[in-house]
């Protein structure tokens, strides 16, 4: 899968969880944008967004997966690497 | 030992009628009464179709959950419980620490207690678990479901660092709330404390009162006449739901700061009547009613003749208020046109459960503070029970303004037979 259709699948995917970020935020987010301090998600949020993750592309992450997380760019790569 | 005096510098609330301290002090001073008819409860088959519940603007809770970044917040009762405790804090001259700051603020906690205010959150979880659902169940579940969650919600808006924690002793929950935080203060223990109580709305909880024939069911048409407490005709006491909150501070920190001072917190007792005697786990026992009104005069040293008013529980039920009067006129002595004043807050905003005693607390540190007392409503036609036994000037139906009141007391009884009794003496009278 290209990077970039997985990269438009995530925006919208992560949209419904930035409650309290203005759209620009999110249509500006790119592949070094950190989900912790750029987009506001806790780590709560985080858990919710890999699993709207493993539902859309179907596949499945580990723990010690998402401890890695820190990027965008670390969710795309994640995602391509199982995809 | 030598304990600390202990002041209120801060009220918030959010009550059936009316939010924020400025337009609840209207309400009160107007009779105004935020019980409404739910079309919902009749829906669901309820006997009664009557609630009072908060209505907040819709754009300033977004612009408030937005502030705190409340995500996922189903909870109504965490929601009050957030608006009210921050508006005490605000109030009390307190600002917010920021979410970056380093150290949250040590000897300043939080005793919010609850209810039910788990149940909307629980409710949620459970319908999608068994839907097999899991995985869309909110990561914010269980911080909401948790019996304490308003105060944990609380300690983290406002970077609180004492003691946090829930109590929960039903309908008695905020003022016991506001007697464990003065003891924390009092003892040493901590220099401030936001205290209060919350409710979630409860139309599940709702059902299951109904179905006990405590509610209500005779003024379904005449939803502002259906809490009706002393009188002759109550039916039955009226749902409702909200948040009261208050900041308890050491007289000395309130100085230090040159604080707005509403009232000190002379003591109380904290009591239960052990559902021994007429006592059951739903219905008050006097004995343990007249022995915690006299434990608070005890611990606090006050005479009866010294109270000026009650603010009472008095909850519109056939049987309780006028044992709660013959509780008040044998544990004071004093009847006739001898009894101090009183008044029942719940004819105006029904009965919050675990937020009652809170919205009643505040209300009644706000006539103190602006010299006036509140009518209660729907008591045209007193008890006979408590006619015999208090003077028809006592339970004014007008509001009397220009008042002076130096020393009120409030009390508040809950399920489980649990009683609770807090002094106030005027700080500005």
């Amino acid at each position: 899968m290209e990077k970039q259709q997985i990269m438009d699948r995530l925006k919208a995917l992560v949209k419904p969880h930035l409650e309290y970020q203005d759209d620009e935020v999110v249509d500006a987010m790119h592949g070094g944008t950190n989900l912790l301090d750029e987009l506001g998600l806790d780590s709560v949020d985080l858990v919710e967004v890999i699993m709207d993750i493993e539902e859309e592309f179907d596949i499945s992450i580990a723990d010690d997966e998402i401890q890695q997380v820190r990027t965008v760019d670390d969710l795309v790569g994640l995602i391509a690497g199982k995809k | 030992m030598n304990t600390r005096r202990v002041v209120i510098t801060g009220l918030g609330v959010v009550a059936p009628n009316a939010s924020g301290i400025e337009n609840y002090t209207k309400a009160l001073r107007k009779g105004h009464s935020g019980i409404e008819y739910c079309e919902t409860f009749k829906e669901m088959g309820f006997g009664s179709h009557v609630g009072g519940f908060p209505k907040l603007d819709e754009e300033a809770v977004k612009a408030f959950k937005r502030r705190f970044k409340l995500k996922k917040l189903v909870s109504s009762g965490i929601l009050y419980a957030c608006l009210a405790g921050v508006d005490a804090w605000e109030d009390a001259g307190l600002e917010v620490l920021p979410q970056d700051a380093l150290e949250p603020h040590w000897d300043t906690g939080c005793i919010f207690g609850q209810g039910i205010t788990g149940i909307e959150s629980t409710d949620i979880g459970i319908k999608l678990m068994d839907a097999g659902k899991i995985r869309k169940v909110s990561g914010r579940t269980v911080q909401q479901s948790m019996s304490s969650g308003p105060s944990a919600y609380l300690g983290g808006i406002l970077g609180l660092g004492n003691q946090i924690t829930g109590n929960s002793s039903a309908c008695s929950t905020g003022t016991e709330a506001l007697l464990m935080a003065y003891d924390r203060i009092r003892f040493g223990l901590a220099d401030r404390m936001l205290a209060g109580g919350c409710d979630s709305d409860l139309k599940y909880v709702t059902g299951c009162f109904d179905v006990m024939r405590v509610l209500n069911r005779k003024h379904n048409d005449q939803p502002k006449q259906a809490s009706r407490p002393m009188s002759a005709s109550a039916a039955g006491f009226v749902i409702g739901s909200g948040a009261g909150a208050y900041v308890l501070e050491s007289l000395e920190s309130a100085q230090a700061r040159g604080a707005k001072i509403y009232a000190e917190v002379l003591g109380g007792a904290l009591n239960s009547g052990g559902q021994r005697g007429e006592g059951s786990i739903t219905s008050p026992s006097d004995v343990g009613i007249v022995r915690c009104i006299r434990q608070m005069m005890e611990y606090t040293g006050l005479q009866a003749a010294d109270i000026d008013a009650i603010n009472g529980h008095l909850t519109s039920t056939v049987i309780g208020d006028p044992v709660e009067i013959k509780s008040w006129v044998k544990a004071l002595g004093r009847s006739g046109k001898d009894f101090p004043l009183i008044n029942a807050t719940k004819s105006m905003t029904g009965h919050a459960l675990s937020a009652a005693g809170a919205l009643e607390c505040v209300g009644t540190l706000l006539q103190m503070h602006h010299g006036f007392f509140h009518p209660t409503l729907n008591c045209e036609d007193l008890h006979p029970m408590i006619s015999e036994l208090v003077d028809r000037s006592r339970i004014p139906m007008e509001t009397l303004n220009d008042v002076k009141l130096h020393t009120v007391v409030k009390a508040s009884f809950g399920f489980g037979d649990v009683n609770s009794c807090v002094a106030f003496r005027n700080w500005n009278a």
